[in-house]
């Protein structure tokens, strides 16, 4: 069934991979759906094996189970089971880490943001310490930009997640606690800031005054449309947002 | 038979005009398309994903707002990836992938300005006839649809994941129905329609009414564009210079048989489910050169090759929306988000339409033909101020894209639950997309998984678990016979078969002509 001929065996030995992950999948989900009622009652409606609940999944998974196992075959008739199993060394291991390096950067940041930062602080000091790191690791892509600015977003997601815990980690009515958590990230965005004009050097002082241009315009832009524009409030907040409607207030004597 | 037009024509003349007196109406179809040509333009940024960001901010607009802002965006982002593959030689969208080819060595030629106008008007013309197939077919097939029952339903979805698997599949064809099956698979999570049964959902409340469609299609198509254009980084942006940018109708005018046959291939190419404006614009390019008297033309800067394929890119919008207006199924990756944004406003796209909502294929139409406008007019006066958006680096751009796509997830039900779903969506697309599984198949299946489940189920409790009408219906048995082709000649022993036969017949018709 293979429409390239020439066959990458790279991709290949991605498929003996993930055919085997998708006949795991697929085998679980076969078992979970047989758990479903096929028959009998269920909440005072009688069943029967066509009405039931389980009837897509049982098909879904049952035609996943084929095609993985298609795909297995494929992926092992072209050669690449030995070559995929011979792959698992520590040192192929380190050489496939480095080579997705970007995709892990990106996932570590946006996975920061989304999962640690946004539904605990405020969201503007959120996203500008976000849009600076990731804006900062590819318009000015050194190392050593990448170290700084990554080091200051890692302690930052640490020190969400430890004063989050201290807090029991539920989302609490907004506290001076929050306030100063929300003050914490700010002040991360200095650090990174500052670390990263400095890992950069004098040289790319211009594009290091556009990252933060970037970072701290749009995270604003988008606060202030979303919150008073779009009426869509915000996921935190907090002492940015708190701060901008005490000034409109003042502004508009409201 | 004549008063039939006369009505529809009436009905036409009265939803342009009633859009057209309304001040809002403009505004947004001219910040609408100047928003898609940016976000076409932009190298990374896709004409799906203008629409599904545009999707989540329009939920608070009606839905004839919605849909002119939805509508100019899709056709400003299909004709504004033009622009970066004409200037830069790097096609702001794989719709224009095609366009580069002629565009670019053009530009390089000082005709910069010239290009652009013809590009202009050749996706104008292409989003008018497609609209115009839009008016006449979309009729004909929900006169035919409204004979649909369950049984031609559950096959119809099937059908729909199938074919775009099938065709959208650039490495093995099971990556694409896995694809399919996979999306399936994710739609059935939540509690069922007819059982209010739980399916995986694990015991988390959030996962109780199922996952939500918007999110799903943001992170499937985002992240792994995100992704990719950071790894691929800046690289150095030499633009070519732009002088007057004129329509050139003269050229149009010669090269106007390019222009009908480009316009129905992109109809005709819209119109199969999932598959989108990038191969219309390479299939009216390819047959463009083939047909032409001077091919070696082609490649080199021959105004036939851009006009083909920038025709052809735009005619597909219309080709796409047939099947999504008619039979709820998308035409091609960017009709999927905008299936998504009209499920969000409450409108199931389908054969019911017509008896819901009469007027929707003559609104759609008015709108149409009014983006196709708005967006002529911002590419004649305004292209020269958004070429310069093209010197913007993706390093800056697409971080800025990463939080509007968590906006547009999060705005959505106001859920955090929406982003973590975004996000491991996007993660595992990303991959997928890395290991060639066509993204567009499993969100076709996320998006027609419940249309199949329900279906199927209403289908058998009518003939009390019967499987024979699947067959004996006329309708279902020309869907099964369909399914069934697609698979089998998908098949490598089919394949070795059919191979076989027609060597035999070279080998009769050779010794038939000796003898």
């Amino acid at each position: 069934m293979s429409r390239n001929d020439q066959s990458v065996p790279g991709l290949r030995k991605a498929d003996f991979w993930t055919g085997l992950v998708l006949v795991a999948i697929s085998v679980f989900m076969l078992v979970e759906t047989l758990g479903y009622p096929l028959e009998g009652s269920y909440a005072g409606v009688r069943n029967a094996w066509y009405v039931s609940p389980a009837l897509l999944p049982l098909i879904v998974s049952a035609f996943l189970i084929l095609l993985s196992c298609s795909l297995l075959a494929t992926a092992v008739r072209a050669g690449a089971a030995s070559a995929a199993l011979a792959d698992v060394t520590p040192r192929a291991l380190r050489g496939h880490a480095g080579a997705a390096r970007d995709i892990w950067i990106v996932a570590f940041v946006l996975g920061g943001y989304i999962y640690c930062l946004v539904p605990y602080v405020d969201f503007t000091a959120a996203t500008a310490l976000t849009l600076l790191t990731l804006a900062a690791a590819y318009h000015l892509p050194t190392a050593r930009v990448r170290k700084a600015g990554l080091a200051v977003f890692a302690c930052a997601i640490a020190a969400v997640l430890l004063a989050t815990f201290a807090a029991g980690w539920r989302p609490q009515p907004r506290s001076t606690g929050a306030d100063l958590r929300d003050l914490a990230v700010w002040a991360a965005f200095l650090a990174a800031a500052v670390s990263v004009a400095w890992a950069a050097g004098a040289p790319e002082r211009r594009r290091w005054r556009r990252c933060l241009v970037v970072a701290l315009g749009t995270s604003l832009i988008l606060s202030v449309v979303f919150k008073w524009g779009l009426l869509v409030p915000l996921p935190v907040e907090g002492v940015t947002i708190n701060t901008l409607d005490a000034a409109r207030r003042l502004l508009l004597l409201r | 038979m004549l008063m039939t037009v006369l009505d529809q024509f009436g009905a036409f003349a009265g939803a342009l005009a009633g859009l057209l007196s309304q001040p809002v109406s403009w505004l947004l179809l001219i910040g609408a398309s100047l928003l898609g040509i940016t976000f076409g333009a932009l190298p990374g940024l896709t004409a799906t994903l203008g629409v599904g960001l545009l999707a989540t901010l329009t939920y608070s607009l009606d839905l004839n707002m919605a849909l002119i802002a939805l509508i100019a965006m899709y056709v400003g982002a299909v004709y504004g990836g033009s622009y970066s593959a004409i200037l830069l030689n790097i096609p702001g969208t794989a719709a224009s992938a095609a366009s580069a080819m002629d565009g670019y060595p053009m530009a390089q030629r000082g005709e910069a300005g010239r290009v652009l106008g013809l590009t202009t008007t050749a996706s104008f013309v292409g989003t008018v006839v497609g609209m115009l197939a839009l008016v006449v077919v979309a009729p004909l097939i929900l006169e035919l649809a409204l004979q649909f029952t369950s049984y031609e339903f559950f096959l119809l979805a099937l059908f729909g994941i199938i074919i775009s698997g099938t065709l959208q599949s650039s490495d093995l064809v099971i990556k694409g129905w896995i694809a399919g099956f996979l999306g399936l698979a994710l739609s059935t999570v939540g509690r069922d329609g007819l059982m209010f049964f739980p399916r995986f959902t694990f015991g988390v409340p959030e996962l109780d009414s199922g996952i939500e469609v918007v999110p799903v299609l943001i992170g499937a198509f985002a992240i792994p564009q995100i992704i990719h254009g950071l790894r691929e980084g800046d690289g150095a942006v030499r633009l070519q210079a732009v002088g007057r940018i004129l329509p050139d109708i003269r050229t149009m005018l010669r090269n106007l048989k390019h222009v009908i046959r480009s316009a129905m291939i992109g109809v005709g190419i819209g119109a199969v489910p999932g598959v989108g404006e990038d191969i219309a614009g390479w299939v009216s390019y390819g047959t463009a050169k083939a047909s032409s008297p001077n091919p070696e033309n082609f490649g080199k800067g021959e105004p036939a090759g851009l006009i083909s394929s920038e025709t052809a890119n735009n005619a597909c919008i219309g080709g796409a929306l047939i099947p999504l207006v008619t039979l709820g199924i998308p035409g091609s990756p960017p009709a999927v988000m905008l299936l998504g944004a009209l499920m969000l406003h409450g409108l199931t796209p389908g054969p019911m339409l017509s008896i819901e909502q009469p007027n929707f294929l003559v609104e759609l139409a008015a709108i149409m033909v009014l983006a196709s406008l708005a967006m002529w007019i911002n590419g004649m006066l305004l292209a020269r101020q958004v070429v310069k958006l093209l010197r913007i680096p993706p390093s800056l751009f697409l971080p800025v894209v990463a939080i509007l796509s968590v906006l547009g997830s999060y705005a959505l039900g106001l859920s955090t639950f929406n982003l973590y779903l975004m996000f491991a969506v996007g993660l595992a697309a990303y991959f997928l997309t890395r290991m060639h599984y066509p993204i567009s198949a499993l969100v076709i299946g996320v998006i027609l998984g419940p249309m199949a489940d329900e279906n199927l189920r209403r289908a058998l409790m009518v003939g009390q678990g019967d499987l024979t009408p699947f067959v004996t219906r006329p309708l279902s048995l020309i869907l099964v016979l369909a399914i069934t082709l697609i698979v089998l000649s998908q098949l490598p022993a089919y394949r070795r078969w059919r191979a076989r036969a027609l060597q035999r017949l070279r080998t009769a018709g050779a010794g038939g002509d000796g003898a």
